[in-house]
């Protein structure tokens, strides 16, 4: 393991730049700062450990490919984190070609269960201590589509307004809209606990 | 050099002139179709004694779907010679559904046809698509309506006869 | 509520909705109890989620993980500056091209006389629904080739006894 002090004390964008030059270890200590930031974004869309493994590995491979395409408009973690989004959903993109349809993914633009379902009027999680909150959010996650869940992270994770978000999805706004309605009602019942088998 | 030039040119013209001739007899075709009213179920028994559960074939093309029900009956079947330069007359699949079909003839080797859905003698929608095509929707208690359509297997003629 | 109020709604609380409108949904919030229990609970969702993603680590060590990015950087730069073997292209050039897309061109003009609908532009599907109370889902199944239309009743439950759409087979 390097452990260059002066890398360490570099900012992201001295080390781009020496990377660039072709510096593999400014580049290793770019991976060490925004490894786990990376993962996460990949787990998050993937819920599956391996899959978010290869596919982070991947991104910062395409990355270290693509230093000269990155001009700093955005940080360099947030530049990273839009090409492993980009590979996360190819790679769903392929994994829903490769099987059949469900009820449930036909229900994903029209709502489904949710669009009879009553406004949740608590706040389900005030009470909840963060750790607590943390874990309920991500059980919930898991339970979305993920196209639900997707366009839930892109938005309320990543920040994206509902134009990068179809354009990074590849569908319309209003399709954007749609699903991050029904996402979100869907995680509202959710988080209170209201299973949609009971609001049949 | 130019012996093969004048040769390649040759046979493009051939080439073409073929092709024109078939795109002519093409455009005055007609294609064989069947087309199959299914009722959808997860009762066992149909309520009509003479509902025959669909063929392996059309189960599995079914079951393909995201939509499944356990059982499948066959309610009508017709197969018809669909022209390409006109509809048939409303073709009558049960006193509630008719279809009117016509053929768009061949594009990529798909078979594309026009279909207008009837019921209670409504138009309910119209369809450009390529074959096969599976309409469908909901019906009363659960269960669920089904027309497939698609270019006529060897011998639909004769079972069609056999069926109805 | 329809469809369209909801996602206005939603577009208002996102800060999305079009200079202008965010007046009249204010108006129609101060009127309508359904309307601020919706706004409420979307609210409630966006303030549970934010700040609150799981705090997930990569599951391999440091030297683990990028030993295998090294690796692969290097792979796949040998792999960019490995010579190929000349190709057919590089042997025949232009040479074979020509006549080559020549013959090509005649082809495919003859293709477009021969079938003028399929050479001209790709198919493209339609469909029409008769009523907008109906709606309509389509799935593909690439396997057998089918196309399936779903239709259903957009204005209430699908097994809804007073569904719009017309029945196609006789009840039970």
């Amino acid at each position: 393991m390097k452990t260059d002090a002066s890398q360490s004390s570099a900012s992201d964008e001295q080390l781009v730049e020496a990377a660039r030059q072709g510096d593999m270890g400014a580049f290793e200590e770019l991976v060490a700062r925004h490894r786990d930031k990376i993962y996460a974004r990949a787990f998050s869309m993937m819920r599956n450990e391996d899959e978010a493994v290869d596919l982070s590995q991947e991104a910062w491979v395409k990355s270290w490919q693509r230093l000269n395409q990155f001009h700093g408009e955005s940080s360099f973690g947030t530049w990273v984190t839009r090409i492993v989004i980009n590979l996360c959903l190819d790679q769903l993109r392929k994994r829903k070609r490769q099987r059949t349809e469900s009820i449930e993914e036909m229900d994903e633009e029209t709502g489904g269960v949710e669009r009879q379902m009553p406004a949740v009027t608590v706040n389900p999680t005030e009470r909840l201590e963060r750790g607590e909150l943390r874990k309920k959010i991500d059980a919930a996650l898991e339970k979305l589509s993920h196209e639900h869940r997707t366009v839930l992270v892109l938005h309320e994770f990543e920040d994206l307004e509902y134009k990068e978000i179809a354009r990074t999805m590849d569908c319309s706004i209003g399709t954007v809209m749609s699903r991050l309605f029904y996402a979100r009602r869907k995680m509202a019942a959710l988080l209170a606990d209201l299973k949609t088998e009971e609001l049949r | 050099m130019k012996s093969i030039r004048v040769k390649c040119l040759f046979w493009a013209i051939v080439l073409l002139i073929s092709m024109i001739a078939g795109g002519v007899a093409r455009a005055a075709d007609s294609l064989p179709v069947q087309m199959q009213l299914i009722w959808a179920t997860n009762e066992p028994k149909s309520p009509d004694p003479k509902h025959k559960p669909v063929e392996a074939d059309v189960a599995k093309l079914l079951e393909n779907t995201p939509y499944r029900w356990k059982y499948y009956y066959e309610v009508h079947r017709r197969v018809e010679d669909v022209p390409g330069d006109r509809s048939l007359e409303k073709i009558v699949m049960s006193k509630h559904c008719a279809l009117d079909i016509k053929y768009l003839g061949n594009h990529s080797g798909l078979e594309r046809v026009q279909v207008k859905l009837y019921g209670d003698d409504k138009l309910v929608s119209m369809h450009k698509e390529t074959l096969p095509l599976l309409l469908a929707g909901n019906a009363q208690n659960g269960t669920a309506w089904f027309v497939l359509i698609r270019k006529a297997p060897p011998g639909a003629k004769a079972d069609e006869a056999k069926t109805n | 509520m329809n469809e369209e109020a909801q996602f206005k709604l939603q577009a208002y609380l996102d800060g999305e909705l079009p200079a202008g409108e965010s007046a009249g949904v204010q108006e129609w919030l101060a009127r309508d109890p359904e309307a601020r229990a919706l706004l409420a609970e979307l609210q409630n969702t966006n303030a549970a989620l934010a700040g609150h993603e799981a705090e997930v680590k990569l599951p391999e060590t440091r030297d683990f993980f990028w030993s295998k990015i090294e690796r692969e950087i290097g792979r796949q730069s040998v792999a960019a500056t490995a010579p190929s073997r000349k190709s057919f292209w590089a042997r025949w050039g232009w040479r074979g091209l020509v006549p080559a897309g020549g013959f090509a061109a005649v082809c495919l003009l003859a293709l477009h006389l021969a079938n003028p609908g399929a050479a001209s532009a790709e198919f493209v599907p339609e469909l029409e629904l008769a009523s907008d109370d109906m709606g309509a889902y389509t799935y593909r199944n690439q396997e057998d080739g089918l196309t399936m239309i779903w239709l259903y009743d957009r204005s209430s439950a699908a097994q809804s006894a007073q569904s719009s759409t017309p029945a196609i087979l006789a009840s039970k």
